[in-house]
C-alpha cells in the first residue's frame, strides 16, 4: 500500500521533471532529450505500477480506483508544493 | 470567437462562484466533517464504552429484546463495528414510535449516553441546511449545479495552470492566492466533480420529477419498481414467538459473508408466523450504498427468499450515493477524502477572497457590493468554524440531563453563527477577521481543557483502551486551534486592503 | 457581456430554458430507450432523468458561449421542438 503511494509520488515527480521549466528550476541545467524521454518513461511506468499494486491489494476494483485517484490528487499537491518550495528557496539564495 | 469564449467563461466562473460561494463553503465544510460522522458522535457521547470486543453480542441483544420488546411489531439490533462503539437495540411500532436502549460490555449492563445531535448533525445540515421543510435540499442541489459550472469554467479561467503544470508564483500575495486557488482547483477537481455530481444524483428524481410522474408515478413508486422490496407483511395478532438463540442463524451468515460482517439485524413482525429477520452487511466491501442483505424466518431461523437484485439503473444510482457517502473507505482513505474536502473548502474560500482583494486593489471608492462580500466572507469563512466549535463546546457545557439537549446544541450553533454575522457587520473588517479567528482558536484550546476538568478519567481511559476516535479528535482540535491562532497572528501584522479611501492600495496584498 | 439586459437574458436562458430543455429531454428520451429495447420503461425513466442533468449543464454552458441571445433562443426553441417531435413521433409508432 505504502509502496504504491510512494511510487505514485515518484511518478509525478519524474513527469514534472521531464518538463523543461521544472527541470531548470530544480537542476539548474538544460534538459537533454534523452534524459527527458527516460524520465517520461520512468514516470509512466511507475504510475502504472502503482495502480497495478493497488488493484492487486484491494479485492474490489472500484474501491482501488477511488483510492488511487484520491492519492493522485494528494500527490500532485505534494509535488507541486515541493517544486514551489525548491524554486522559492533558490530565489532567496541567488 | 475564441477569446470571446474565454471571457464568457471567466465571467461565468466569477459570478457562479460568488453567488453560491458562501453556501458552497458551508456545505463543503460541514459535509467534510460528516465523513467522520460516527467518530464525532463517539466523542460527543463520552458515556459510550468500548463494546466491539464483547462476546455473544447478538444473543445478549436478543435476550434484552425478549425481556423488553414483548409484542412489538419491529425489533432492531445495531452492532458496533470498527468505526463506532455504539451498540443499541430498538423496539416499537412502525419507524417513528421506537424505544432505544444502548448496551454495555458487561452482561445486563445498560448505558445511557447523553442526548446529543452528534456527528449526524453535520450530515443532515450539509444537505438540508436545517431547512428541510423549506426547500433546503433544493438549495443544496442548486449549489451543487453551480459548483459544477464553476469548476468547468474555472478550467478556462485558470488555464495558465494547465499549460505550466503548476508553477506557483509566491512573490506577490494576490498572485500567490490566485495560484494557490488554481493549484487546489486542479488537485480537487475530480473530487469536486464527483461530490457535486453524486450529490445531485442522491435526489435525482426529486429535482427532476417530471419524467417519473409522466410515466410511472411518484419517486417512491419508481424506486419500488426499480428495486423491489420484500412482500409487505400484514400486521396480525401475535401467534408465534421469535427465536431466542441466534447462533444457528449466525453460523449461516458467517458461511455466506465471513466473520464480523453484520451491521444491523431487523426483525419484522417478530410475533407473527410470517415474521422475518433481515440482516444487513457492513458497507466496507461495496461501493454501493446498499450493502448485501440476507433474510431469515423470525421463528425458525430458516433462510427465506431474499431481495431481488435491483435493476441496473437503480444500482448505478446506489453506487453514486455510495461514492458520495464513502462508507467503503477505510481509515486511511477516509482521511485522504477528508483532506480533499478541506482543500475544496479552502478552494471556495480562497476564490471568495480573491474576488474581493482584486476589486479592492483597483477601485478608489468602495461599492456596497464590496462591503457586503467582505462582511459575508468574514461571517462565513471565519464564523462557521466558530459556530462549529460552539456546537462542540455546548455538547460539554450543557447540563447532561437537559431536556431536548440535541436541539439546543443545534440552536447554539445557529445563534453563534448569527452573532458572527452581526459581529462581522459591526466591526472594522480586519478586527472582525482577527477576533473571530482568535475566538475559534480559543474555543479549540478550551475544549480539551474543559473536557479534562469535567472528567479527568476520560482521557486516561481513552489511553488505556486505545480509544482512537476520542484521542484523535482531541489532537485534531488542538492542531486546528494552532492553525487558527497562526492565521490570526499572521493577519494582524499584514497590511490589508480593507482601509477604504486610502491611496496606498498598491502596497497591500 | 457588457449590457445588463444581455446578461439577464442569458441567465434566464441558462436557468429556466436549461431546466425546460432538460425536462423535455427526460420525457422524450424515455420512449427512445424503450424503442431501442435497451431497458424497461421504469429504468428508462431513471436513465433519462440522470442524463438530463448533463443536458442541463450543457445548456448552461452554451447559453454563455453563444454570440447573441437571439441565436441562443433560436437554438433553445429548436431543441425544444425537436424534443417534442421525438416525443410525439415515438408515441405514434
Amino acid at each position: 500500500m505504502l509502496i504504491s503511494i510512494f511510487l505514485q509520488a515518484l511518478a509525478l515527480a519524474c513527469l514534472s521533471l521531464a518538463m523543461d521549466k521544472h527541470y531548470k528550476a530544480v537542476v539548474h541545467g538544460a534538459l537533454a532529450t534523452r534524459r527527458k524521454v527516460a524520465l517520461r518513461i520512468l514516470g509512466w511506468i511507475s504510475l502504472l505500477l502503482s495502480f497495478g499494486l493497488l488493484v492487486a491489494q484491494q479485492p474490489l476494483l472500484g474501491i482501488a480506483v477511488v483510492d488511487w485517484l484520491a492519492w493522485l490528487s494528494c500527490n500532485i499537491l505534494l509535488v507541486a508544493l515541493l517544486l514551489c518550495w525548491k524554486a522559492s528557496r533558490d530565489s532567496v539564495t541567488h | 470567437m475564441k477569446p470571446d469564449f474565454r471571457k464568457n467563461m471567466v465571467w461565468l466562473h466569477t459570478y457562479s462562484g460568488l453567488v453560491m460561494g458562501w453556501l458552497l463553503f458551508t456545505i463543503f465544510l460541514t459535509g467534510t466533517l460528516a465523513y467522520f460522522n460516527p467518530e464525532i458522535t463517539q466523542w460527543m457521547k463520552p458515556e459510550l464504552q468500548k463494546v466491539s470486543n464483547t462476546a455473544n453480542m447478538l444473543d445478549r441483544s436478543l435476550d434484552e429484546l425478549h425481556a423488553r420488546g414483548e409484542g412489538a411489531s419491529g425489533w432492531s439490533i445495531y452492532l458496533p463495528n470498527n468505526r463506532t462503539e455504539h451498540w443499541y437495540i430498538q423496539w416499537g411500532e412502525g419507524r417513528r414510535n421506537r424505544t432505544t436502549l444502548s448496551l454495555g460490555p458487561e452482561v445486563k449492563q445498560v448505558i445511557e449516553p447523553r442526548e446529543s445531535a452528534g456527528g449526524n448533525f453535520f450530515r443532515v445540515f450539509h444537505y438540508t441546511l436545517q431547512l428541510r421543510g423549506y426547500g433546503g435540499r433544493y438549495y443544496s442541489g442548486i449549489a451543487a449545479m453551480f459548483m459544477l459550472v464553476a469548476v468547468f469554467s474555472g478550467i478556462f479561467t485558470h488555464r495558465r495552470f494547465f499549460r505550466d503544470f503548476f508553477t506557483l508564483r509566491i512573490s506577490k500575495l494576490q498572485k500567490a492566492l490566485t495560484d494557490f486557488h488554481g493549484l487546489i482547483g486542479i488537485v480537487t477537481m475530480p473530487f469536486c466533480i464527483m461530490i457535486c455530481a453524486t450529490g445531485i444524483m442522491v435526489y435525482v428524481i426529486m429535482y427532476m420529477p417530471f419524467s417519473s410522474e409522466h410515466y410511472v408515478g411518484t419517486e417512491r413508486q419508481l424506486s419500488s419498481v426499480l428495486s423491489p422490496g420484500l412482500d409487505k407483511l400484514t400486521p396480525k395478532a401475535p401467534n408465534s414467538s421469535p427465536i431466542a438463540d441466534f447462533s444457528e442463524v449466525e453460523k449461516k451468515i458467517e458461511m455466506a459473508w465471513g466473520e464480523k460482517q453484520i451491521r444491523r439485524v431487523t426483525f419484522e413482525q417478530p410475533f407473527t408466523e410470517a415474521g422475518r429477520i433481515i440482516v444487513d452487511r457492513i458497507k466496507d466491501s461495496t461501493l454501493s450504498r446498499q450493502s448485501d442483505r440476507l433474510v431469515f424466518s423470525a421463528h425458525t431461523g430458516e433462510p427465506l427468499k431474499g431481495y431481488l437484485p435491483a435493476s441496473t439503473a437503480a444500482e448505478v444510482r446506489r453506487v453514486f450515493f455510495g461514492l458520495h457517502e464513502a462508507h467503503f473507505a477505510d481509515t486511511r482513505l477516509r482521511w485522504v477524502l477528508f483532506l480533499l474536502g478541506l482543500l475544496s473548502s479552502a478552494l471556495i474560500a480562497s476564490g471568495l477572497t480573491i474576488w474581493l482583494v482584486k476589486r479592492l486593489n483597483k477601485v478608489r471608492k468602495r461599492h456596497l457590493s464590496h462591503f457586503l462580500v467582505e462582511r459575508l466572507n468574514i461571517a462565513v469563512i471565519a464564523g462557521l468554524p466558530l459556530a462549529i466549535m460552539a456546537f462542540f463546546l455546548s455538547n460539554r457545557l450543557l447540563p447532561v440531563m437537559l431536556e431536548n439537549r440535541a436541539e439546543i446544541e443545534v440552536q447554539v450553533f445557529l445563534w453563534t453563527w448569527l452573532l458572527c454575522f452581526l459581529h462581522g457587520f459591526l466591526r472594522p473588517a480586519r478586527n472582525a477577521w482577527v477576533e473571530q479567528l482568535w475566538a475559534t482558536a480559543l474555543c479549540c484550546f478550551l475544549l480539551p481543557m474543559i473536557d479534562l476538568m469535567q472528567d479527568s478519567q476520560r482521557l486516561l481511559e481513552a489511553f488505556n483502551q486505545l480509544n482512537l476516535p476520542y484521542l484523535i479528535f482531541t489532537a485534531s482540535i488542538l492542531i486546528v486551534g494552532a492553525c487558527f491562532m497562526k492565521t490570526a497572528v499572521w493577519l494582524t501584522g499584514k497590511p490589508m486592503t480593507n482601509k477604504p479611501y486610502k491611496g496606498s492600495d498598491k502596497s497591500s496584498c | 457581456m457588457k449590457h445588463k439586459l444581455d446578461v439577464l437574458f442569458r441567465l434566464i436562458a441558462a436557468i429556466l430554458g436549461g431546466y425546460l430543455v432538460s425536462i423535455g429531454f427526460s420525457i422524450a428520451f424515455v420512449p427512445v430507450l424503450v424503442w431501442l429495447n435497451l431497458c424497461s420503461q421504469a429504468e428508462a425513466v431513471m436513465v433519462a432523468t440522470m442524463l438530463s442533468y448533463i443536458v442541463y449543464f450543457t445548456v448552461i454552458i452554451v447559453s454563455f458561449c453563444r454570440r447573441s441571445p437571439w441565436l441562443l433562443w433560436r437554438d433553445m426553441s429548436l431543441s425544444l421542438c425537436l424534443l417534442a417531435a421525438t416525443y410525439w413521433g415515438m408515441g405514434a409508432l
